[in-house]
């Protein structure tokens, strides 16, 4: 029988503030619905417990700086760790697909990590997409994000990776946090088209959600060919939901699942925790696992949608445009401010890519963080991504090396994808403070 | 003295132990399937031959009867209704039986979300009539938050049915588990009668023969109930029987003992554990046939292979059969089994030596091997199986979901064990089994009669279990369904553990036990936030009395 996983960790004994939107009862009425409806006794599911993810998965995703014991706690560990563990039952054929329901949430996440942005320091579906390609060789995956705020963070990280896939659907960010995600960013020079972002009125209903589904991520991924279907499942696009003001049903929520036939979920926000959470998740379970959802949600009574028409003219335009052609250079500088909204921090980073033809190219980030803008670039991080070309890994090498003489920066952290060996070289000790070997 | 009694499949096993744990008599009698009363009896006169009635001071019985009657379909036809509302679409096979729905709903907060249909309700009360119902189940989801539609049920059923044969889930169980409650209460209602029966014949039986002393029944989670309340819950007793022998184990082990334990029967073998004196519970209650309950059980794993197994030939490969063609070759049956083998290599002394080697002779020239080898294969494979399950049982445990950090951080792990062999069946093979697992292990003195030691030595088990929403001014009991006003505004947990300790300390004198005995084994508490302020809290607080003996057997000193 194809089993569906389920990894259920609400965190009951964690939160960001009594009052906070992420706090100890988001999954509380969740835990309620799915344990009255005898859920796990159905033959279809078949639950797992979590294991706290280990320092490397955190380091092949993360720079987390100013150094390695910073931001990360127990409970970040535990929800990336829950992700891994489906993870590892799917590759293991022990479930056909799973959904990790786990707190806290990882999307607003970036490579670099100063504190937490969005309710969220590390990015569960990041560490997972690098631990399914690292540990079983996965080539190509897709992420498809239907939280309601962009993803900025799995945004972030992908952006100039060529063998992932990172679809975004969210509601405009020129009406809600964190205010990106436009169609005009569609990935590095070395990863172009491997990013689509599609923005939604504010008001867009379960007809929009799923003519956007049809007409381009379903498209965009039988034309990318992936390996594995990730799905970011946010549930604030419920029209209950109190931080965004999207118009979509649980059973609307059921629909996208089905048709969208992801391998892996992995729960992101949602904060109408008495009124979605507890039928959205329960309709994403049983959507899953073949299980007749349509009556899923008392009363969906959902008016004011944004008519299709309204939506029609975005799609297009998407549709239509052209392939650009970009210009070949040695090195693409890219110039990027991060705010953390929950611990307001300012982080400046100036990136540069290498131009590689034979692989997806070296990454020097300088980066720094502070109380304002403009703060020092006092960290440098090298990254070798996947499958790095001989002559990006010569210049990685010269790089660090000089950098442990010189002694600019006050941590540089090596990062080898490839090799899987992660490094952070304290400027000031002048040594490596800590080491994650092949 | 306390007298123990096990109605088993085989055998009836009796056994008679002081308070003090020093056994005085132990008495075995064959089980009569068709007449459980007289296996009962019959195993009582045997105990009685060397005591005075009046010296007994409690009995305490347990029995197949229910779970039996459960898997051979001998229960009253009593209807089972459902109101599911919104969620998952419930089907038939969710249910032991098919059940009638009715419209109505009710969230996890106890909020009305859709009346209950009254036409509707007091048309499915006819219709059960009309098919002949003795009895009516109801089950309404999250009745235990908001119980007003089981009861405007109950309005609707009892102009057809009297009291006693309508059965409402929240009034008996207060988990979330909406089709295993509604199964349970099924099983409760259509077994009712029966018990009913069976007790009675069991009180006159015991009073005829002078012994004014209460009579007990052992339920499946180790604890006992006395014979007047059994009836009102029939269904918890299904299992007394291995909870009986888990019982028996703890008791002739030093408390707080980690200890694996073994049952090997004829065609089955039962395992359990008992983790620093604590016997292992089921996660989310028993399962029996067709039915998943949320009654509390201990968690005991059956293995479908004994000392009678057949074993068979496929394909030149020895293979142990699912079924127990009759007695070991040895004994005088038509297939060579596990016991022949055991036989053979002098590992045991049961049956006869010359049909034994027979019986390996045969295996050996089926698959063209020698018959020492065929032995031993044969006993490596029923090893093998056994310590397969006993993983299962470790690995179930050690896997149990965690909801919280702390929970992860300090996550399950069996200690070792001392395996523990029970029953008297194929007992050379317990060193096997623990050879193979790497533990330790004892057959203890009395361990044929475990089950009817643990039924004699057991104590009630009760609990408090206490669900509070001050916002909405309220709070219920678990075990009784009642719903209650919340006396203190906001609320505390210290608030919430204290009407809990109330209500469990009440409990307890009814049980004529200390009120301190309980301990709190599960508290949470969260904040009910709405527009970013805190309006009131959520609390859930249980204290409970868990399974134990009232002592632990002293050994060597027999009044025999």
């Amino acid at each position: 029988m194809n089993k569906t996983g389920v990894l259920f960790f609400p965190a009951f004994d964690w939160s960001l503030g009594e009052t906070h939107p992420e706090r100890e009862e988001r999954l509380l009425y969740t835990r309620d619905q799915l344990f009255e409806e005898g859920l796990m006794d159905l033959p279809q599911f078949v639950e797992y417990t979590p294991v706290l993810a280990g320092k490397k998965d955190i380091a092949r995703t993360h720079a987390v700086l100013p150094g390695p014991d910073e931001h990360v706690t127990a409970p970040h560990l535990i929800a990336a760790g829950g992700v891994l563990t489906l993870a590892k039952a799917l590759m293991a054929g022990e479930i056909s697909r799973g959904f990790a329901m786990v707190r806290p949430p990882g999307h607003h996440a970036m490579h670099t990590v100063y504190g937490n942005r969005g309710f969220c320091t590390i990015n569960n579906v990041a560490i997972m997409v690098n631990f399914l390609r690292r540990t079983y060789g996965i080539k190509k995956i897709a992420i498809v994000d239907t939280d309601v705020h962009h993803g900025d963070g799995s945004h972030d990280i992908f952006y100039h990776d060529p063998d992932v896939l990172y679809i975004s659907i969210h509601q405009d960010g020129r009406t809600l946090y964190p205010g990106s995600g436009f169609p005009d960013e569609r990935g590095g020079p070395q990863a172009f088209d491997r990013t689509l972002n599609i923005p939604l009125p504010p008001g867009s209903g379960d007809e929009a959600l799923l003519y956007v589904l049809e007409e381009l991520v379903l498209p965009a991924i039988a034309d990318f060919q992936p390996d594995l279907v990730l799905n970011s499942a946010g549930q604030d696009n419920h029209f209950t939901d109190p931080l965004a003001n999207m118009r979509i049903t649980a059973k609307g929520y059921g629909d996208l699942t089905r048709l969208l036939n992801a391998d892996l979920a992995v729960l992101e926000g949602g904060y109408a925790i008495e009124t979605a959470l507890p039928y959205v998740n329960l309709g994403i379970l049983l959507a899953m696992a073949g299980i007749d959802y349509a009556n899923v949600e008392p009363n969906p009574c959902v008016t004011d949608t944004v008519p299709l028409r309204a939506i029609k003219p975005l799609v297009e335009a998407i549709k239509q445009r052209k392939k650009v052609s970009i210009p070949k250079q040695d090195w693409y500088v890219f110039h990027k401010d991060v705010f953390y909204d929950t611990d307001y921090i300012w982080e400046q980073r100036v990136e540069k890519i290498r131009g590689c033809r034979q692989c997806a190219g070296l990454q020097l980030i300088e980066t720094g963080a502070g109380a304002n803008r403009g703060a020092k670039l006092e960290n440098l991080v090298i990254k070798l991504p996947f499958g790095v070309c001989p002559k990006c890994r010569e210049i990685a090498e010269k790089t660090f090396a000089l950098q442990k003489k010189a002694l600019s920066y006050r941590m540089v952290y090596w990062q080898d994808q490839a090799a899987d060996v992660y490094r952070y070289f304290d400027g000031k000790l002048r040594e490596v403070v800590d080491e994650q070997p092949d | 003295m306390l007298i123990g009694i096990d109605v088993g499949g085989t055998f009836t096993d009796g056994v008679v132990v002081s308070k003090a744990g020093q056994v005085q008599a132990v008495a075995k009698y064959p089980t009569n399937h068709a007449n459980l009363l007289e296996s009962l009896t019959g195993c009582l006169d045997k105990l009685l031959c060397s005591f005075n009635p009046d010296q007994v001071e409690r009995v305490a019985i347990s029995t197949t009867l229910l779970t039996n009657a459960v898997l051979e379909d001998r229960l009253d036809q009593v209807g089972l209704v459902i109101e599911a509302g919104p969620g998952l679409c419930p089907s038939d096979q969710m249910f032991g039986v098919k059940p009638y729905f009715i419209a109505g709903a009710i969230d996890f907060r106890g909020r009305e979300i859709q009346p209950l249909d009254l036409t509707e309700a007091r048309h499915v009360a006819r219709q059960c009539r009309e098919a002949g119902c003795e009895g009516v189940a109801v089950a309404t989801k999250f009745a235990q938050r908001n119980n007003s539609h089981e009861l405007a049920l109950e309005k609707c059923l009892q102009k057809h049915f009297p009291a006693e044969a309508i059965g409402l889930s929240h009034r008996l169980y207060g988990k979330l588990n909406f089709p295993r409650r509604a199964n349970t209460t099924y099983l409760t209602v259509a077994s009712r009668r029966l018990f009913q029966t069976f007790l009675q014949g069991v009180e006159k039986a015991v009073r005829d023969r002078g012994i004014t002393a209460p009579i007990v029944v052992l339920k499946a989670d180790g604890g006992t109930t006395p014979v007047a309340t059994a009836a009102f819950r029939p269904v918890e007793t299904i299992y007394s029987g291995p909870a009986a022998s888990v019982l028996g184990v703890l008791a002739l082990n030093p408390p707080q003992a980690t200890l694996g334990i073994i049952d090997i029967g004829g065609t089955t073998t039962d395992l359990g554990l008992i983790l620093d004196g604590n016997p292992l519970l089921s996660a989310k209650g028993a399962e029996i046939g067709r039915f998943k309950t949320v009654v509390r059980s201990f968690s005991v794993s059956s293995v479908a292979v004994g000392g009678d197994t057949a074993v068979g030939i496929n394909a030149g490969q020895l293979f142990l059969s699912s079924k127990r063609e009759g007695p070991a070759y040895c004994l005088g049956g038509p297939t060579p089994t596990p016991t022949d083998a055991l036989r053979f290599l002098g590992l045991s002394e049961f049956g006869d030596g010359e049909r034994a080697a027979q019986a390996m002779q045969l295996l050996a020239q089926a698959t063209g091997s020698v018959a020492k080898a065929v032995a031993e294969k044969v006993v490596s494979l029923v090893v093998e199986r056994i310590c397969h399950a006993f993983a299962g049982i470790v690995k179930a445990w050690e896997n149990e979901p965690a909801y919280r950090v702390w929970e992860v951080l300090h996550p399950h792990r069996v200690k070792r064990f001392t395996l523990t062999g029970v029953g008297g069946a194929a007992t050379g093979l317990i060193p096997l089994v623990a050879k193979q697992l790497n533990t330790d292990w004892q057959i203890p003195e009395y361990s044929k009669v475990a089950n009817a030691l643990g039924a004699a030595l057991a104590q009630p088990t009760f609990s408090a279990t206490l669900r509070a929403d001050t916002t909405q001014k309220q709070y219920t009991l678990a075990e009784t369904g009642q719903q209650l006003g919340w006396p203190y505004g906001r609320g505390t947990l210290e608030q919430a553990k204290e009407l809990a300790w109330q209500r469990f300390r009440q409990v307890a004198e009814e049980f004529g036990m200390s009120p301190e005995c309980g301990e709190v084994t599960r508290e949470e508490v969260f904040n009910v936030v709405n527009g970013w302020s805190t309006e009131g809290k959520i609390i859930e607080v249980a204290v409970e009395r868990k399974a134990g003996v009232l002592n632990h057997v002293k050994e060597g000193e027999t009044g025999e």
